[in-house]
C-alpha cells in the first residue's frame, strides 16, 4: 500500500508521503480541501468543533474529532463534512434548519461541530429517547448559549 | 468528575467482594482499588486483608474497616489536580458508597440510604420553560423571531477570519512566552527554534518600528499601555517575547517554544489578590462612597472577607488574525470587537497612516470580552510580520496561548463591617472591594463596578472604597460583566452573610436592605418569581429532604439583582438601498459575536421601512464603512445600533418622503424606483455619540436549588427560576439566549471552572484537559425564565433595555444554594448554620466535599 485512499464527501482523495504525519483530518479537510464549514479550537479532542462523521465499510457511521485524526489514520473511512450534510444549493438538512429554528446557536461556531455529533448520532442509534440523546451529546461545548436551545431542537428528533 | 461528564475522574475506585455464599454477609476475599492516589498506589491490600472472615455490613466491621483504609491511603500532592484533603476523604467516601449500595435493604437506616448513590446517573431529562410577552402590532419588533445568520451558521457556511482561504506565500506565526514570572529579559536565544525546518524568521521587541504597546491611554477605557512583547522587565509568566514565523501553524506552534529567553534577577510572583490587598506598593485608592446616613439600632457588628478568582473567556474561536498586504499597507481580519483599536494600534506599532490599515471583521466566534482588546495585540503582531517579508500571513492564537498569555476575569477581594438590626438591616457599613488588575492598571473596571457596588440595597448606608490592586499576573481584562459582577457579588455575599449570622431568612434580609428606588421594581418580581417558583411549598420540601437524607442535601435561594448600564458608543450606521430591487444593506458598525445585533438591527429597519426581514442584510463591518467606532462591550452595542439604525432609517425616509408625496401608495420597490429617477440619494447614515444616556437599570430576580452528594461534593441543579427586567424586548428570543448563555457562564464561573496556579506563576489549567467549563448535563435540570411584564423603557430605543452581561451577575445564586446544601450537612457534624465559612472561590465538588466537613466516624450503616 503506497497511499492512503479515503472519501470525503463522497469523492475519493488519496494521500502519501506528500503530506506529514502531523498532518490532522482537520487540516485536510480545512486546508487541503479548503472545506472551511468544520471548525476547530481545543485541538485536543476537548471541545467538538472539529465532529466530522466517518464510516468504515460496511459500518454505521459515528462520529470522530477531526483534529486528533491523522490523515494517514484514515485509510478506507468515508468522511462526510457538514457541507454534504446541507447547503444552499442542495437544500439545509433537517438539523440544521431545527438548530437554527430553535436559535441554538449563538456566535456559531460550535454550531457545525453540535451538527455532525447529532448527525452521526441518528444514523447510528435508532429508537434514541429524549434522555438516550442528552446523555449522548456531551463531547461538545457551547460557550454562548447554555444548551438548552440545542438540546430542545434536537430533542425533537428523539 | 469536576462536571457531569467528560472529565478524568478526581478520584476512582473499584470494589470486588466474594462472600462465603450467596446468601452469607461474611467475606470470603476482597479486592479494593483506587485510582489518583499516588503514582504507586493500587490495591488497599491492608483493607483486603482486614475484611477477610469479616461480616460487612456491621458498623464495627466498617469502622475499622475505614481506619485501616485510611492509614494505607498515602495521597500525594500533584500540583493541578484536587487537593490531597479532598481526595483522601472522597476515597473513603466511595468505600463508603460501596458498601451502603451491597447493603441489604434492612441493614441501612433509611436516612443513610442517599449515600448508595451516583447523583449524575439520577438526573432526569431535562426541560426548558420561557415565558415572555409579545405584540404583534409591533412586528418585527418585539417578535419572536429565528436569528437572521442561525440557518448560514448551523450549515457551516458563515465565514469567519480562519476561514478566509489560503493567500499565496503565506505564513503563520506564534507567541514565543516568557519562562518566569518576574525578572529582566536580558537575551533572547532563537537559534534553535530558527533552525527547525519550515521556520522563517523570530521578531523580538526591537524589531517594532513604532510604540511597543497594544493599548493607549484613552480618557475612556484605557489607562496605561500594555507590551506587545516584552523589552526587558517581565511581568508574568508566558508573557509574549518575541514571534515566530513558519510554514505552518504547526511549526510556528513547535518552534515558539525553542525560543529560549535569558533571564536576571529573577523573583517569585504574587499571584493572590489577598496577598496583594493590603501592600501599599500594589493597591490604589480608587472610588470612594461616603455614607449620608448612619443606623443607631445595632445588635450585632459582623465581619466579612470574600475573595473570588478569575475565570477563562473560552470562546470556541481562539483570538485571530489575517493580514494580507495591500497596494496601501495592510488589509486586515481580525476577531476582534473594537476595529478602530486594531487600525490605530496597528497604525502607532508600525508608523504607518492610519488610513493605509483597512480592518475587516464579519462576524466573531465568541468573545465573552477577550477580543475587545486582547485582539490587538495578535494583529499587530500578525502585521509587523508582513511588514518585514511582505508576505500574508495568519495568526491562529493555540488555547494554551489564549489561556496562559492573556488576561480574564478580574479576581477581587472584599472586607465588610457592618453592624445590623434584629431584622438584618444594615445600619452602617464599612466596606472595601479590591480588583486584581493582573500586572497592571489599564483598563478602569474599578468605574464600573462603582455604578453598582451596592446592588439593590441601601446606599445611603455604605461607606464604600474601591482600590485597584495588581498581581504578577497577565493584565486582567473585559469578561462578561467586568467590574460589574464581582461587585454584586460582593454585596450579594454581605446579604448571605447577614441572614445566616443572624438566623434570617435571606429574602427577608434583602427586603430590609432594599434601596427606595429599586424597591417596587424588585419587590413586584420577587413576588412573580416567588409563585411562578412555587417557592413557599418548595422550601418546606428542602427542609424535610434535609431531615430525610444524611448524604444528600439540598438548598434553596434566591438573589437579586440591579444592573446599571452607562451610555452610548460612537457608531457609524450606513443604510443603502439598492434601485434593481429594493434590497435594503446596513452597517451598524457594532460587532456580531453572537448576541444578536444583527438579527436586532434587521427588526429595526424591517418595522421602520415596513419592508419584510429577509429584503435587508447586515454587511461585514470594515474602519471604511464604519471608522472611528468605539468597543462593541458593556452591553452597550444593542442600544446604539438600535438608535443608530433608527436614525439611519429616519433619515432615508426623509429623503424618500417628497417622491412618496407625488405618488399613490407606491409599493417600497416603486418608490425607490421612482426615488433613483428623481436623483434622491438612496443611501442614509446615522450617528451614535457617546455622550448619550440611557439610564434604565435592568432588574432581576433568580430561585435556584441544588443538590448535592454529601461524600463527593458533586452536585445536580435541580432547578432555576430566572425573572429579568429586559424592557421590551426587541427580539424575545435572542434575548432568551442572552439570558440562558450568560447564566450558565456564571454557572460554570461558581462550580467547576478553576484557575491553578503553579508558585512560579505558570497557569496549570490551560486547555480543556484541565479547565472545564459546563456541559450540556450541567445545566439545571428545569430551567425557566421569565421577562418582566408591562416593562417599557422609551422610544427611541423602542422600549429595550440591555442584556447580555445582567444575568450572569444572578448566577451567584448557584453558590448560594450549594451554600445551603453544605450548611445542612455540616449541622450534622454539629457546626451551627449561624458559623459563617469564609469560601474563597467556586464551589468546586472537591471544595463541597471539604466544606461539608464529615466526619468519617460517621460513616455507618444503622
Amino acid at each position: 500500500m503506497d497511499r492512503v485512499t479515503f472519501k470525503v464527501n463522497g469523492v475519493e482523495y488519496s494521500v502519501g508521503c506528500e503530506v506529514s504525519s502531523n498532518v490532522m483530518l482537520l487540516d485536510y479537510i480545512r486546508g487541503w480541501l479548503e472545506l472551511k464549514g468544520t471548525k476547530y479550537m481545543c485541538r485536543q479532542a476537548g471541545c467538538g468543533a472539529c465532529v466530522v462523521s466517518v464510516r468504515k465499510q460496511g459500518a454505521l457511521p459515528y462520529s470522530i474529532n477531526s483534529c486528533m485524526t491523522p490523515i494517514t489514520a484514515c485509510h478506507g473511512l468515508d468522511i462526510t463534512t457538514i457541507e454534504e450534510v446541507g447547503n444552499r444549493r442542495k437544500g439545509y438538512h433537517p438539523l440544521q434548519t431545527t438548530l437554527a429554528k430553535y436559535n441554538g446557536s449563538q456566535c456559531g461556531y460550535c454550531s457545525p461541530g453540535w451538527i455532525m455529533a447529532m448527525y452521526s448520532l441518528l444514523q447510528n442509534q435508532k429508537d434514541m429517547t429524549m434522555l438516550d440523546l442528552e446523555q449522548s451529546l456531551a463531547s461538545n461545548i457551547c460557550r454562548c448559549t447554555g444548551y438548552r436551545s440545542i438540546l430542545d431542537a434536537f430533542k425533537t428528533f428523539a | 468528575m469536576p462536571r457531569s461528564d467528560s472529565a478524568r475522574g478526581m478520584i476512582n475506585a473499584g470494589f470486588l467482594y466474594k462472600m462465603k455464599s450467596t446468601s452469607s454477609n461474611i467475606v470470603d476475599s476482597a479486592r479494593i482499588v483506587f485510582g489518583n492516589i499516588s503514582p504507586t498506589f493500587v490495591r488497599a491490600t491492608a483493607t483486603e486483608k482486614y475484611l477477610k472472615g469479616k461480616n460487612l455490613f456491621t458498623n464495627d466491621t466498617l469502622t475499622t474497616a475505614l481506619k485501616t483504609l485510611d492509614k494505607e491511603l498515602v495521597v500525594e500532592e500533584n500540583p493541578g489536580e484536587p487537593p490531597v484533603a479532598y481526595r483522601k476523604q472522597a476515597a473513603l467516601g466511595l468505600f463508603y458508597k460501596g458498601l451502603l449500595k451491597l447493603a441489604p435493604e434492612n441493614t441501612v437506616n433509611p436516612r443513610y440510604r442517599s449515600g448508595a448513590i451516583k447523583l449524575h446517573d439520577e438526573r432526569p431529562l431535562s426541560r426548558g420553560y420561557q415565558l415572555f410577552e409579545t405584540n404583534p402590532e409591533k412586528w418585527p419588533i418585539n417578535k419572536p423571531v429565528t436569528k437572521v445568520d442561525g440557518l448560514i451558521q448551523t450549515a457551516g457556511e458563515a465565514l469567519y477570519v480562519e476561514d478566509l482561504p489560503r493567500f499565496h506565500q503565506e505564513v503563520f506565526c506564534a507567541f514565543a512566552l516568557s519562562t518566569v514570572a518576574l525578572g529582566n529579559l536580558v537575551s533572547i536565544d532563537s537559534s534553535k527554534a530558527l533552525a527547525y525546518p519550515g521556520v522563517i524568521a523570530f521578531y523580538s521587541a526591537k524589531d517594532i518600528p513604532g510604540a511597543n504597546t497594544f493599548t493607549m491611554p484613552d480618557q475612556l477605557l484605557f489607562g496605561s499601555t500594555e507590551e506587545i512583547l516584552c523589552s526587558g522587565e517581565v511581568k508574568y509568566y508566558n508573557q509574549p517575547i518575541g514571534i515566530i514565523v513558519a510554514e505552518s501553524r504547526h511549526i510556528a506552534d513547535t518552534a515558539a517554544k525553542l525560543v529560549v529567553g535569558e533571564y536576571t534577577n529573577v523573583k517569585e510572583p504574587l499571584i493572590d489578590i489577598r496577598d496583594a490587598k493590603d501592600d501599599p506598593n500594589r493597591t490604589t485608592a480608587a472610588m470612594t462612597m461616603e455614607a449620608t446616613d448612619r443606623g443607631e439600632d445595632v445588635v450585632k457588628e459582623i465581619k466579612g472577607l470574600n475573595s473570588i478568582y478569575g475565570q477563562y473567556h473560552f470562546t470556541i474561536e481562539t483570538l485571530v488574525t489575517v493580514v494580507n498586504p495591500s497596494d496601501q499597507g495592510f488589509d486586515v481580519y481580525s476577531s476582534t470587537h473594537w476595529i478602530e483599536g486594531v487600525q490605530m494600534m496597528i497604525s502607532k506599532a508600525l508608523n504607518i497612516d492610519q488610513n493605509r490599515v483597512d480592518v475587516h471583521t464579519r462576524r466573531v466566534g465568541g468573545s465573552y470580552g477577550l477580543k475587545l482588546s486582547r485582539a490587538n495585540q495578535g494583529a499587530i503582531a500578525a502585521a509587523l510580520v508582513v511588514q518585514k517579508l511582505n508576505r500574508p500571513c495568519r495568526f491562529i492564537q493555540s488555547l494554551t496561548t489564549n489561556t496562559r498569555a492573556h488576561g480574564k476575569r478580574l479576581p477581587c477581594c472584599s472586607e465588610f463591617n457592618a453592624g445590623v438590626n434584629s431584622s438584618g438591616q444594615i445600619q452602617h457599613i464599612d466596606y472595601n472591594i479590591y480588583e486584581d488588575n493582573g500586572y497592571t492598571v489599564n483598563e478602569r473596571f474599578s468605574l464600573i463596578g462603582l455604578e453598582v457596588f451596592n446592588n439593590a440595597y441601601n446606599k445611603s448606608r455604605w461607606n464604600y472604597k474601591s482600590f485597584d490592586s495588581t498581581t504578577d499576573t497577565a493584565s486582567n481584562t473585559w469578561a462578561r460583566a467586568p467590574g460589574t459582577l464581582e461587585s454584586i457579588a460582593m454585596a450579594e455575599l454581605v446579604m448571605e452573610q447577614i441572614s445566616y449570622e443572624m438566623n434570617l431568612d435571606p429574602i427577608d434580609v434583602r427586603l430590609a436592605n432594599l434601596d427606595q428606588e429599586y424597591e417596587s421594581s424588585l419587590k413586584e418580581m420577587l413576588d412573580t418569581i416567588l409563585v411562578k417558583s412555587d417557592y413557599k411549598n418548595r422550601r418546606n420540601l428542602v427542609t424535610k429532604f434535609n431531615s430525610e437524607n444524611r448524604w444528600k442535601k439540598r438548598g434553596l435561594r434566591v438573589a437579586f439583582l440591579r444592573w446599571s448600564p452607562t451610555g452610548g458608543l460612537n457608531l457609524y450606521i450606513n443604510i443603502s438601498v439598492y434601485r434593481g430591487d429594493g434590497t435594503v444593506a446596513i452597517t451598524h458598525g457594532g460587532i456580531e459575536m453572537g448576541q444578536g445585533i444583527n438579527t436586532k438591527a434587521v427588526q429595526v429597519a424591517a418595522y421602520l421601512l415596513n419592508i419584510p426581514m429577509d429584503k435587508i442584510q447586515i454587511k461585514e463591518n470594515n474602519t471604511m464603512i464604519a471608522p472611528n467606532c468605539y468597543v462593541s462591550g458593556g452591553s452597550l452595542v444593542n442600544f446604539n445600533v438600535v438608535v443608530g439604525v433608527r436614525r439611519a432609517c429616519e433619515e432615508l425616509l426623509a429623503k424618500l418622503q417628497p417622491i412618496r408625496d407625488q405618488m399613490d401608495n407606491p409599493t417600497w420597490e416603486e418608490l425607490i424606483t421612482e426615488a433613483y429617477a428623481q436623483n434622491v440619494e438612496l443611501q442614509a447614515r446615522g450617528f451614535t455619540k457617546n455622550t448619550e444616556e440611557y439610564p434604565f437599570p435592568a432588574y432581576g430576580v433568580t430561585v435556584s436549588e441544588v443538590e448535592i452528594d454529601v461524600l463527593t461534593g458533586e452536585l445536580e441543579i435541580v432547578r432555576v427560576d430566572l425573572i429579568e427586567d429586559v424592557g421590551l424586548s426587541i427580539s424575545p428570543e435572542v434575548d432568551v439566549g442572552q439570558v440562558e448563555g450568560a447564566f450558565m457562564m456564571g454557572l460554570g464561573y461558581w462550580t467547576c471552572e478553576n484557575l491553578m496556579y503553579g508558585k512560579n506563576g505558570e497557569l496549570l489549567t490551560d486547555r480543556t484537559w484541565n479547565y472545564h467549563v459546563p456541559l450540556c448535563r450541567d445545566i439545571p435540570q428545569d430551567l425557566r425564565v421569565y421577562f418582566r411584564k408591562n416593562s417599557y423603557t422609551e422610544d427611541a430605543i423602542f422600549g429595550s433595555k440591555c442584556i447580555g452581561e445582567p444575568p450572569i451577575c444572578m448566577s451567584i445564586v448557584i453558590a448560594f444554594a450549594i451554600r445551603e446544601a453544605i450548611v445542612a450537612a455540616r449541622q450534622e457534624s454539629g457546626i451551627s448554620p449561624q458559623e459563617w465559612f469564609q469560601e474563597n472561590g467556586p464551589y468546586t465538588v472537591a471544595r463541597n466535599c471539604l466544606l461539608a466537613s464529615t466526619k468519617v466516624e460517621d460513616f455507618k450503616f444503622y
